[in-house]
């Protein structure tokens, strides 16, 4: 079913639309039509049945203790700091670096350590300076609970996307054989209805840093050089990321 | 309910190392993240953890909130980023052996007849639908949300989101109509 067929009969179900003429024709011109607005209905009445949840006053007492344990113990809070804090790891590896220094020069350059321990302590530097750089971006990368920071991900696979459309990255398996036939059934299994499996892709690597996927790909009627493509995790045949 | 006005000056408060203000924005939001987490959860316990880590994860990143959406959005996107994480967490350790006398597949259906505020019917449903389907209707359909601020939640365009929501509820609507067959 396309996707503003899809739209239309939900909204109908919702009761939001303000001329429902068309989305009554929809529904009388076949059963697939009938039967999702019957779908849509059945799922609206039952999670409008679903009542408000509160915290207890125990529990949320016990929230504001353990969260304020917890950042007592030390785990940090970023508050503002000087400015001058984000240079103290930098500072501190270029007294190290000074010092190794002072330390060749003084063993005539001779220490067979000495260009080896340099260059270390060069690269203990820079590094030290990308953490600090980096340190705004941690939170992006996945230090939210754990998880992805969403904006991150949808623009990993926004590119990604593009990539399959142009047919930079190859969507057979690594010894040249097409896509498991089987995965289809996994493609149906996330809900995509007229989505067929293209194939397999690789796993950004800025995902799977912090994920174990195995990711394939679907696009509406097959056609993956345009229109929607879903990313699909094969294992759990969910869905990861839709690129419309 | 809070202003983005007022939202805005607890957070400069927070920055400013005013622990008071950190309780107060907890205040403001707490319900509604629990909510969320319950829902996509399906487990009070698990829900209540999912909730002290969003606001430990909240003040930790405070300085990184870039106000181009509204504090409670930024803050349920983290609650959902940390049920995801949860999840995922959960999944993992599935394919760890089980003692004997537990049925594997009654792990999801315990932990939602459970929950409160939902028939179990309904909780069961919505705990065997993807994850991200199950977001997206606990967002718009349950807590209400619009759309765009779905999308926001979410960190994925408005057209996704309506996808999710329209095809979301008819997974749903299968799983419920399974119960009864």
């Amino acid at each position: 079913m396309h996707d503003r067929d899809l739209e239309l009969i939900a909204r109908l179900a919702e009761g939001s639309l303000d001329d429902e003429s068309e989305a009554r024709a929809l529904i009388a011109s076949s059963d697939e039509h009938r039967l999702e607005y019957e779908a849509q209905l059945m799922a609206i009445e039952a999670l409008a049945s679903v009542g408000p949840v509160h915290m207890s006053d125990a529990e949320k007492a016990a929230l504001h203790r353990d969260v304020w344990t917890e950042l007592r113990a030390g785990t940090g809070a970023e508050t503002r700091t000087p400015w001058y804090y984000r240079f103290v790891p930098v500072a501190a590896s270029l007294f190290v670096v000074v010092g190794i220094g002072a330390v060749v020069v003084q063993n005539g350059g001779e220490s067979s350590d000495g260009p080896a321990t340099l260059v270390a302590a060069e690269e203990g530097v820079t590094t030290t300076a990308a953490d600090a750089g980096s340190e705004e971006l941690a939170g992006d990368s996945g230090e939210d609970g754990g998880a992805l920071a969403p904006f991150a991900s949808a623009d990993v696979f926004s590119k990604l996307a593009d990539e399959v459309r142009t047919g930079r990255i190859s969507t057979t398996n690594q010894d040249g054989s097409e896509a498991d036939s089987d995965l289809q059934s996994c493609v149906d299994g996330a809900g995509l209805d007229g989505y067929e499996l293209v194939g397999p892709v690789p796993t950004p690597p800025e995902i799977a840093a912090d994920l174990n996927l195995t990711l394939v790909v679907a696009a509406l009627n097959g056609d993956a050089s345009r229109g929607p493509l879903a990313f699909i995790d094969a294992d759990a045949c969910e869905l990861v990321y839709l690129d419309e | 309910m809070t202003t983005a006005a007022q939202d805005a000056e607890l957070l400069a408060r927070v920055l400013d190392g005013d622990h008071d203000a950190f309780t107060q924005i907890m205040r403001n939001h707490e319900d509604r993240v629990f909510a969320v987490c319950l829902r996509i959860l399906g487990d009070r316990d698990k829900a209540l953890d999912a909730t002290q880590e969003t606001f430990l994860t909240v003040f930790r990143k405070a300085n990184q909130f870039k106000g181009d959406s509204a504090l409670g959005t930024w803050i349920y996107r983290i609650g959902v980023n940390t049920c995801y994480d949860q999840l995922r967490k959960q999944k993992r350790r599935k394919t760890d052996p089980l003692p004997e006398h537990v049925d594997p597949q009654d792990l999801g259906a315990e932990a939602a007849v459970d929950s409160a505020g939902m028939r179990p019917e309904i909780q069961r449903a919505l705990a065997a639908i993807p994850k991200d389907f199950r977001a997206a209707i606990v967002l718009a359909d349950i807590e209400g949300l619009g759309l765009p601020e779905v999308a926001k939640t979410l960190g994925v365009p408005v057209g996704t989101v309506k996808s999710r929501v329209f095809r979301g509820r008819r997974l749903l609507a299968q799983e419920l109509g399974n119960q009864t067959t």
